[in-house]
This record gives C-alpha cells, structure tokens and sequence, in this order.
C-alpha cells in the first residue's frame, strides 16, 4: 500500500503547530495575503474556466457593519468560495450605495454642528463637502466586509455615483422617456417644514400626542348651520384644503346627505358628500372631512372619487393663497383662528382631550405636514410583465421557491414607481425644461436638441429647431432637486464592464 | 443574486425588470433569499430592545469563522434564525476542536509528510477503522454535495461538524493511537494510519473552508498538503470506491458496544482506573470482538474479555449492554461494592420518590395549574417527567444489583 515514488518531504510541519489559532494575528495576515497573491480575482482560475459572478447588494457607504451584513457576506463569500474551489472563474464584485438619505443626513449633522445648513452653503459647496466625508469616512464598511473574510476582487470596487453607473442612470432614464414610459404627477410627501425638505417614510417617526379633537357641523347648502355634518377633526385649520365630506354607505343617520353639497366653513367652497366603506362608523360623529392634499388617507379616498386635491400650505407652513383670508398666518394661528371664527358662526359643538399617533421627523421631532408635490414615475406595467414571464418561464430562479409567489403577487398588483427623491446628493434626473416649448423632456445632456427624432441621429448634423433649457428642472424647480430613489437595480449587467 | 428576503421587492424585482427590458436577459439566474437575524429569543434587534449583537464584538472576542459557521449553521434558506452568543461559543471549541486534532496529526506524523496523503492503498488491504473512516469521510463528501446542490449550506456544515466531532476525533483520532503509539510498531501500518489521519482532515478542511476561511487556511498550511492555497485547493469529490457497508457495520457494532459499557461505567460510578471484566454472547461476531480486543483494552478499560456461552439471560449480577445481536455482560461484583451500591441506590430512590410526590401534588392542585405562568406550569411538567425517568433508571440498576 505504501508506494515507494511518494516523496516524503519536509514541510511546515516539521515546525509544532502553536497550541491555540490566534486569530488576530492570523486573520489579517491570510487576509492580506490572499489579496495581494491576486487570489480574490476570477483570472486566477485560468482562462477557460466557467465564470460565476456575484454582485454585491452595496452596503450604504455610511454603514457600520450589523448582522445583517455579516449573513449576506457569509453566504455570499462562502458561494463564491465554494465555486472558486470548483475551478471556476468566481468573481465578487463589491461596492457601496452612496445612500443619499443616510449620508445627506449625516452631513448635515455635520454643517449644524458647524453652524451652518445645507442651504445656507447651497448645492455645489455641500456635494463638495459630502465627497469629502465620503472619502474620509466611506472607508469603515468595506474595512469591515473585508475582516468579515469577504473574497471579494476590490480592483473592480464600485460606487453608485461613479461616472460609469451615473452614465447607466441617465442612459436608462433617456431610454425609458423615449419609449413614453416615464411621466410626472402629483403625489403625498412628508414634509418638515422647519427643515424644508421633503423626507423619507424611513425618517418619520410616529409619536403619541395628546392633542385636542373638534367637533363641528359641517354646513350643508340650503340648510340651517345646526343642521349641518357633524364632523370631528384635530387639524381644523386642514378644513380649508377639504375637498370632500364622507360618511359610510350603510350609516342610516346620514344617508339622506350623500349627493348634496357641502360648503367649506369661512370660505363657502362647494364640496360633495361622498359615500366610502373606509368610513368607521363608530369612530368620532361616523363622518369625515376629506382633504385629500396633506392626509395620506383621505389622498387614497381622493384618488378612488376623482376629488380635487387642494394645497393649503406654503412650505414654511404658512398657509397659502388657498385659505383666502388666512392666506399668510401659521399653521397653529390659523388653526387658532379659524376655530374662533366658526364658534362665532356657530359651527362648532365642542371640544375634546384627544390622544393620537402623529408624524414627527426623526430629527428634531417637528410635526410632518403630509403635502402633494410633483414626481417623477415609470410606468411599470411593461417591465413587470416581463419581470414576471421570466420566473414564471424559470429563466430566474428563486430560493426558497415559496418566495416565487410572493414575488407574483407583488409583480401583479405593482403600482407605478415614483423615482425622485428630494435629496442633493444622488443621481440627477437627467430631464431639462424646455423654455419654448414650456415642456420637460429627459436627456442625456443638457446640450441635446428638443426634438426627438432629431436628437437619435447622433452621426448627422444637429439640425435643433431650438436647444432645450442648459439647466435641469431640478435647478428650475430648485425647492425639489431630484434624484433617482434606486439607481442600482437600472444596471444590473456588468458593473464590471469586462463581461466576467 | 444573494440577499435577504426582505428587500425582494426593492432590489431584486427592480433588477429584474430593468435587466430585462434594457438587455432582453434576467441579470441573473438564481436568486437565494436569507431571513433576517434576531437576537436568541426571536426579536428583532434593535437599539431600543439593547438587545443587539455587534458584530464587529463578536469578531474582537471570538475572530471572524466562529460567527460565520453560527451564522450559516444555524440558518436555513429564506427563514429567519435567532443569533445566541452561547451558540457562537460553541463554534469557537468547534474551531479550537480543529486546531487540536491538525495538531494532533502533525505532532504525530515522525517526519513523514505524504504528498498525496489519499494513497492510502486499496479497500481489502485496509484495517477495519481505516476502511470505515474512509467510507464514513466519503458519504460526508457525497452529502455535504448533494445539500450544496439544494443550497442546503447551513445543514452541510452541520454534517462536516458531527462528522469531525463525533466520529474523527472521537474515535478514529482514538483508535489510531494504539497503532501510533504501539511498542512494537508496524511501520507499514502506522504510515497508513498517518495517511488516513491526514487525507480525512485534509479534506474536511477543503469542505469547511468557504465556512470557516481563516481557521481551515492556517490549519491546512501545517498539514502536508498540495498547492500553495487551501482557497484554490480542489473541491473534495466523493470516491464511491470507498463507501465500505461491511466496514461500516461492524465499526459501529464496536462503537456502539464500546460506549455501552462507558455508559455503564458512568453509571455505576466505577473509577476510570479500575479494570472491569467484559463478557460477549456474540455468536457470528466473535471474531470481530476477539480481533479488536485491544479497543475494548484502551477505550473502554476491560481488563478481562471473555465470551459468555451460558444462559442467554447472562450470569447473576450483571449489567447488560446490547448492540445489534451482541451482548455484553459486565459483572458488577468487579465494577462495585454490591450492598454499598444498592445502600446508596435505595437511598436515592426514596429522595426521588419524595420529590415526585411533591410535583404530582403541586401539578394536582387546580390553582397552580391555571394561575401560574404557563412556562411555570410547563417547566414543572418536564421535571416529573425527568424526574420518573430518572426513577425508572435507579429502579433498573437496584434490580440488576439483587
């Protein structure tokens, strides 16, 4: 059994083995030797090999390592080993989501603390500043995959603001404009009013407060005041953006009203009473206000019954043009106000201690006002079709399968997807006003001309009936710069560029 | 696409949709969905709980495979798993465990370094432990394979685990001692053995090393091994050749029947010194038991093996262990003094009579049972069901000792 040709050499092994592993010197050193040896990068495996190629889900460029990460770099590290040792070319392909809530956040935690805001030092100056935190502190969670074992091939490291992906952004975005499938309109944002900027649901938090609940007739044409909806809210001052009043279909005390016209207290705006099953019966009077343009509920019922969405509130929360004679004061005075002046009319009923759940941003604490603003979305139902046909066809395959329903579902019943965020730092819309024409139109540059069909000729002569705007809406529009919300997933192909 | 089930929607839908529709291909084939890690009773970790496990401490206090292996062991694809500290320990004497037996391996190689350590000769030339570890490694491999193939991870490393645990070190690593160690050494013999050694960790450290990158690496570079690193080392295929039935069988005849009369020893509390007599009702096996004598000697201490062709009810005052068709008698008259065994063993029975009667009767009283907390009530059940266990065990040996 023992073959004489087997060659007994001396190894390490002639050396006795220290008593323990000591892992903090060992583990750096491995470390650093795999990388530097090149034995992270997928060329090693020679060139014939099969590739297999994992991309990172980038960890935001703020983070600090959790658990969550350690299990996706655990099973993603162990995959591309395992593979690896099977001969194949395994690549792992890392990077990091620039993260434009997160870090815009945190630097500007950091200009407060310098005395300074965002605004104050404008858009150049602090994408200046949050490249500098970035290159200073962007670091920490890449250090951290990488004591984690992580064989990743940092030479093909990413950034989701690098010049090729923010290429990709706006190539995509150009490309689904051209095809008609992107378009702006209205919807439901936070808004922080002392902050003035629009924030993420991720940056609301929901206290409880104890507030005070106003019970009130709402006055219904051609009818004496006493014989009005009684109505219960604890935002009086939102009655002047009502666009509707709303009572349960089955509730027999107001089934005679449902139809007929309600008029706005103060200002006398004709509104209709609509009937709606999201009505509890049992809650406050059983009937609602519906203002459709700061509640994200009523939006909803808003959008179900074709109501008009009207917008009260500046956005320093000063009421606007919209609240006629309360045009100018703050929202509390005006809340003040309004409710004297409908005891005086003899509107009110009474009030009550109330507690309830509110909005607050997460920094500072200050009440959200929810409000409508202009966005920009894709039209989905397209993409989803196919998104769906390929699982379905199982050319995408997910594990656990149980998941494949739940992606089903999602995909069947998907909304269109709002893309813009009211941050600074991220990808821009890459969309420019057209002063002429007095339209939008999405580009991969500002220098492109207006006309479509003109603009696809890159070869040919730039024939430009006109020139579009040299200045982004966002600019235009400069309360809303946007960005858009996800811009990984629109390059999902070859982050790397050499076809691995 | 590897990530956690819960960003599905926000990520790997998105993808698919945009890969789709810009390259007319899915940006990938397979998606595999982790769950979410809690803290050990199952809630999510969170600052306000304080209940977060920080993994950069964890890697401070135990290096970075540890937490790996608990994180993939103790997870399965798309469900969420509780992360408990005691259970990252456990994986750090796991790794401590390795380290021992690499050192148990190259401290006993006497300057012989195979490099090809998997030459180990054919299966019929092979002593039995040889023959059933080889066969025992390779259905390793075949399993560990085929739960790969079903992206079973954490299951694999548990298989790799018990097999390094419970059946390398616990018992080849002792049974190839006696031919290590022999005074009369059989060269051939123990460069076999030393083969073996090194071939089954060899490979068991390429079967963990996408769990446990660092531990494997480092362990591997003081085997004799091929290549310069264990990161590119050939993953392990099954050699079907080796999988050896028969061997199979009769190793685990001999473990079984070796742990047996351990337990016993425990049992009776005989002192690991003493010498203890052994007598096999083995019919078609004695053959087996009678060439391995020396196993029975060094593991399990019997000073005297015999075979008993008496009554099948076996001699008087005899504990029994029973393996397959093999019996084994062990007379206590060697293993203890019979009246103070069965002096203490009366004694300990009327303690837990007494002790059962107090948790019937507070198990028996209606307002214990719906007014305290049902984990209570849950906790008190389970102690008269080890408690009667224990009983049924006490009752056992006093009648063996009569």
């Amino acid at each position: 059994m023992e073959k004489e040709e087997d060659t007994m050499r001396e190894t390490t092994t002639a050396k006795e083995m220290p008593k323990t592993f000591d892992f903090e010197e060992a583990e750096p050193r491995l470390y650093q030797w795999w990388e530097t040896r090149g034995f992270f990068k997928p060329e090693i495996a020679g060139p014939d090999a099969e590739p297999f190629v994992i991309s990172i889900p980038p960890p935001n460029v703020t983070g600090a390592l959790h658990q969550g990460h350690a299990m996706f770099v655990t099973l993603e590290d162990l995959m591309i080993r395992y593979e690896r040792m099977r001969g194949r070319a395994a690549l792992w392909v890392p990077g990091t989501d620039h993260a434009g809530i997160a870090t815009q956040l945190q630097v500007e935690n950091m200009l407060r603390a310098e005395g300074t805001s965002r605004e104050r030092i404008g858009r150049e100056e602090f994408l200046r500043r949050t490249w500098e935190w970035k290159a200073k502190y962007g670091g920490q969670i890449t250090q951290q995959l990488r004591r984690l074992g992580a064989s990743c091939d940092w030479d093909r490291e990413r950034f989701t603001l690098d010049d090729g992906l923010s290429r990709a952004v706006r190539e995509a975005f150009v490309r689904l404009w051209d095809e008609g499938l992107i378009y702006r309109g209205p919807r439901l944002i936070n808004w922080s009013p002392g902050l003035q900027t629009a924030v993420s649901d991720l940056e609301v938090e929901r206290v409880e407060e104890t507030a005070t609940l106003y019970y009130f007739y709402y006055p219904v044409e051609g009818a004496p005041v006493q014989e009005g909806i009684p109505v219960a809210t604890t935002r009086p001052e939102t009655i002047l953006g009502d666009t509707a009043v709303a009572v349960h279909p089955e509730d027999e005390r107001y089934r005679a009203y449902i139809g007929k016209t309600c008029l706005v207290p103060m200002l006398n705006r004709r509104i209709p009473v609509i009937a709606d099953e999201y009505v509890d019966r049992e809650f406050g009077t059983g009937a609602l206000k519906i203002t459709p343009g700061h509640d994200p509920a009523d939006y909803e019922i808003g959008e179900r019954h074709g109501l008009e969405v009207v917008n009260i509130l500046n956005r320093d929360a000063t009421l606007n043009e919209n609240a006629g004679p309360y045009a100018g004061m703050d929202r509390f005075a005006a809340r003040k106000k309004l409710w004297a002046d409908m005891e005086a009319a003899g509107m009110a009923i009474k009030t009550e201690p109330y507690t309830h759940i509110v909005p607050v941003a997460q920094r500072g604490g200050e009440l959200i006002e929810p409000m409508v603003s202009t966005q920009w979305f894709v039209k989905i139902a397209p993409l989803a079709e196919q998104a769906l046909e390929a699982v379905r066809d199982g050319h995408v395959r997910i594990v656990p399968e149980r998941f494949e329903k739940v992606y089903f579902n999602w995909l069947e019943n998907i909304k269109d997807w709002c893309i813009s965020r009211q941050l600074w730092w991220g990808h821009r819309i890459p969309a420019w006003h057209c002063a002429e024409r007095a339209h939008h139109r999405g580009a991969r540059g500002p220098d492109r001309v207006c006309d479509v069909r003109q603009r696809r000729d890159r070869a040919g002569p730039r024939r430009a009936r006109h020139v579009v705007q040299q200045r982004p809406v966002a600019v235009q529009h400069a309360r809303l710069a946007r960005r858009y919300a996800r811009p990984a997933p629109l390059l999902p192909h070859r982050r790397d560029g050499d076809g691995v | 696409m590897e990530t956690g089930y819960d960003i599905l929607f926000f990520w790997v839908a998105r993808m698919i949709m945009m890969g789709l529709w810009f390259t007319g291909e899915p940006p990938f084939r397979l998606v595999y969905l982790h769950g979410l890690v809690r803290d050990e009773i199952g809630r999510k970790m969170s600052k306000s709980y304080g209940n977060v496990v920080d993994p950069i401490e964890v890697m401070d206090e135990y290096g970075a495979d540890p937490l790996r292996f608990t994180l993939v062991t103790g997870s399965t694809p798309g469900n969420d798993m509780n992360l408990d500290l005691k259970r990252i320990e456990a994986m750090r004497n796991f790794g401590n465990k390795i380290w021992q037996m690499a050192r148990f391996i190259t401290g006993n190689l006497g300057g012989e370094a195979p490099a090809d350590p998997s030459a180990v000769g054919a299966r019929h030339a092979l002593p039995l432990p040889e023959r059933w570890i080889l066969s025992r490694l390779n259905r390793l491999v075949e399993t560990v394979q085929r739960l790969f193939d079903a992206f079973l991870y954490g299951e694999a490393g548990r298989q790799v685990y018990d097999f390094l645990w419970g059946e390398f070190a616990d018992w080849y690593i002792e049974v190839s001692k006696a031919t290590l160690y022999a005074e009369d050494a059989d060269l051939a013999a123990q460069s076999t053995t030393r083969r073996v050694l090194v071939h089954v960790l060899e490979t068991c450290l390429r079967l963990l090393h996408p769990f446990m990158p660092f531990i494997t690496e480092e362990a591997w570079q003081h085997l004799p091994h091929a290549g310069e690193t264990l990161m590119l080392a050939p993953w392990p295929q099954a050699d079907p050749s080796r999988i050896d039935e028969a061997a199979e069988a009769e190793m685990t005849l001999l473990i079984d029947l070796i742990r047996g009369i351990r337990n016993a020893r425990s049992e009776f509390g005989v002192e690991p010194a003493r010498g203890i007599t052994a007598l096999f009702r083995a019919d078609g096996r004695a053959a087996l038991i009678e060439a391995h004598r020396d196993l029975f000697t060094r593991l399990a201490n019997v000073a005297e093996l015999r075979f008993w062709d008496g009554d099948s009810d076996g001699p008087a005052q005899a504990a029994a262990v029973v393996a397959g068709d093999v019996t084994c008698f062990l007379p206590l008259a060697g293993m203890v003094d019979i009246d103070a065994e069965r002096a203490r063993l009366s004694k300990a029975l009327d303690d837990i009579a007494v002790q059962i009667a107090r948790t019937e009767k507070q198990l028996g009283n209606a307002d214990f049972v719906t007014k305290a907390r049902p984990e209570v009530v849950e906790r008190t059940r389970a102690r008269l069901i080890d408690l009667s266990a224990e009983r049924d065990s006490l009752q056992g040996r006093l009648k063996a000792l009569s």
